[in-house]
């Protein structure tokens, strides 16, 4: 169980604290106050070794977009993606600590210049946007608690860039970090091409049904969903001769396509332990059908033992949450978060007792 | 679940009070007194836990709008319970509450009920009623004659209102002499139709309460 963590200088959070996670966690609070951030924080401190992730966290704000598609741009982007990691886009240190499964964690990441950064300089000043101290090559992980340090950084030799880890024979040192598992969705990562090669294990595995019973909810006559050989999916729905591309179908149908689809496929990184991250949970589901998406999630969640992390702004959401009758309603929480002027945060903690007071009898607003 | 616009508390001037009757009562109440950007909170207040859980909101919401807390005011109906002890029951759910979520706030609550204290510029106070706030709505009533009919009316007749409490059933029976409408049983139907006399001399120790509070 991930049950506590504290962030310092990340994106826009100067320092934020939050403790006694329960089995599900629901994240509300206004825009840009940080849900999105918090997310991003948990899921890099469950694997801080996976080199990945700052590419991930890049991905998942869409810093990379269209242009990613050539590897320079790539890679220009990405210098601007690991900036916005740092609170202000200043050097102070990030620092993540974090109780997993009753141990203390702890990483600390710095900008990384590099000893020399001439070609780069040469690359970027074209567009004029950087000067030379603002051009990040890569990140300083350390380690406080296992005494561990290294550096991942991208290296650009004649447009040909790589990533390099150093020092190299950090593998020694790297065994005695324990590692935890975490699966982060959002609209960025969803995209029905990942989604396509779950939906294919899913097949394999015979465990479409489950898939299947949560999407007749929106669409009764769904009968089944194939792949075809170009791996693009059809759609069988009763009563219709011919099959449909997934495509036609309207947002909410694909929207739980996409969020169901990971956690009933994913026993190596949810099950036993794990964490499921989404952000903005509700988006493209209409009121009626979030009910069911949080019982179904709910219901894997217990079933294969993962917790549960979520972002909304939605009334909906909360209160479809809190509609579950869960039989242990202490498994639930929602935190509100409230970012002063100062960059300084005010939370409140909710269980289900105390929600349905604050939304039924006292009306108040908890968004 | 209450689908109704929600609400904030904008103001730094809080007045908890139990039930929508009461809310609407203390609105109307509060701007005939001309006591503005007061927030009336309306609680729950049946059951030790649902207390907690209401006072816990209230300063949540205080704190998660980076709000200072100016005046922080409970009224409630005594229903004949033990004030002292219930006084100082509330008391402390308030002080506990208070400490978990404002760390480093200075405070100090009223020691006595029906009493301000003003602290570190923070006025707190609890009062209670005596009896209830029907009770006094209808001591409020100048009119003895309609008062001895309806009480005849009421000993004469079956109870069909479904009130247990005396002090309800009048007021429902009184305010149906007022209007042909189905539901105006409560302080807050009377005052909102503008029936309940605010200058009664009845009202004056909960007047002189208010403006001490929120002036």
């Amino acid at each position: 169980m991930y049950e506590e963590i504290k962030i310092e200088n990340f994106r826009g959070i100067k320092s934020l604290e939050l403790k006694d996670f329960k089995k599900v966690n629901l994240f509300v609070g206004k825009n840009n106050c940080g849900k999105t951030s918090i997310l991003e924080a948990i899921f890099w401190s469950l694997n801080p070794l996976d080199i990945n992730i700052p590419v991930s966290l890049g991905i998942f704000r869409n810093f990379h977009g269209s242009e990613a598609l050539e590897i320079s741009n790539f890679f220009k982007r990405f210098e601007t993606s690991l900036k916005s990691f740092f609170y202000r886009l200043e050097d102070n240190k990030i620092s993540i600590s974090s109780k997993i499964f009753g141990n203390k964690e702890k990483i600390e990441i710095e900008p990384y210049y590099g000893e020399e950064n001439i070609l780069d300089l040469n690359i970027l000043s074209k567009k004029g946007k950087f000067q030379s101290k603002e051009v990040i090559k890569g990140l300083k992980f350390n380690f406080p608690l296992k005494n561990i340090d290294f550096k991942v950084f991208i290296k650009n030799e004649n447009n040909n860039y790589s990533f390099v880890i150093d020092p190299l024979d950090l593998n020694s040192d790297i065994k005695n970090i324990t590692t935890y598992k975490g699966r982060y969705l959002n609209d960025e990562i969803s995209k029905i091409g990942d989604a396509i090669k779950e939906f294919s294990d899913l097949l394999n595995n015979k465990k479409e049904e489950d898939l299947f019973k949560l999407l007749r909810e929106i669409e009764p006559s769904l009968e089944d969903i194939l792949i075809t050989e170009n791996s693009n999916l059809l759609v069988n729905l009763s009563g219709i001769k011919k099959r449909l591309p997934f495509e036609i179908m309207g947002d909410g149908f694909k929207r739980i396509f996409r969020i169901a689809v990971f956690p009933i496929n994913d026993n190596k990184t949810l099950k036993n332990g794990g964490v499921l991250l989404i952000d903005e949970i509700e988006n493209g589901l209409h009121y009626s059908i979030q009910k069911l998406v949080w019982e179904f999630l709910i219901k894997l969640a217990k079933e294969n033992n993962f917790q549960i992390f979520a972002t909304t702004h939605s009334l909906d959401c909360i209160q479809a949450l809190m509609e579950i009758g869960t039989q242990d309603s202490d498994d639930i929480r929602v935190y509100k978060l409230f970012k002063t002027e100062e960059d300084l945060f005010k939370t409140a903690t909710y269980n289900k007792t105390k929600l349905n007071i604050a939304l039924d009898e006292m009306n108040l607003e908890i968004r | 679940m209450n689908k109704e616009k929600k609400e904030n508390f904008y103001c730094s001037k809080i007045l908890l009070v139990e039930g929508l009757g009461d809310k609407s009562f203390f609105e109307k109440f509060l701007s005939h007194l001309n006591l503005k950007e007061i927030s009336v909170i309306k609680i729950k207040g049946k059951t030790e836990n649902l207390f907690k859980a209401s006072i816990e909101n209230v300063f949540d919401n205080i704190n998660t709008q980076g709000k200072k807390l100016e005046s922080l005011i409970f009224i409630r109906d005594s229903d004949n319970d033990d004030i002292k002890n219930y006084f100082k029951d509330i008391k402390k759910i308030f002080e506990e509450e208070f400490k978990k979520i404002f760390e480093d706030y200075n405070y100090k609550f009223s020691e006595k009920p029906n009493e301000i204290s003003n602290y570190n510029n923070l006025k707190t106070g609890i009062f209670f009623i005596n009896s209830n706030l029907e009770d006094l709505c209808l001591k409020s009533i100048e009119d003895k004659k309609l008062l001895e009919n309806i009480n005849n009316f009421i000993e004469n007749n079956s109870d069909k209102t479904g009130w247990k409490d005396k002090s309800k059933k009048y007021l429902a029976t009184y305010l149906a002499t007022k209007e042909k409408i189905k539901f105006a049983y409560e302080p807050g139907s009377a005052t909102q139709r503008e029936i309940i006399n605010f200058d009664s001399l009845v009202f004056e120790e909960l007047k002189d309460f208010l403006i001490q509070a929120f002036q």
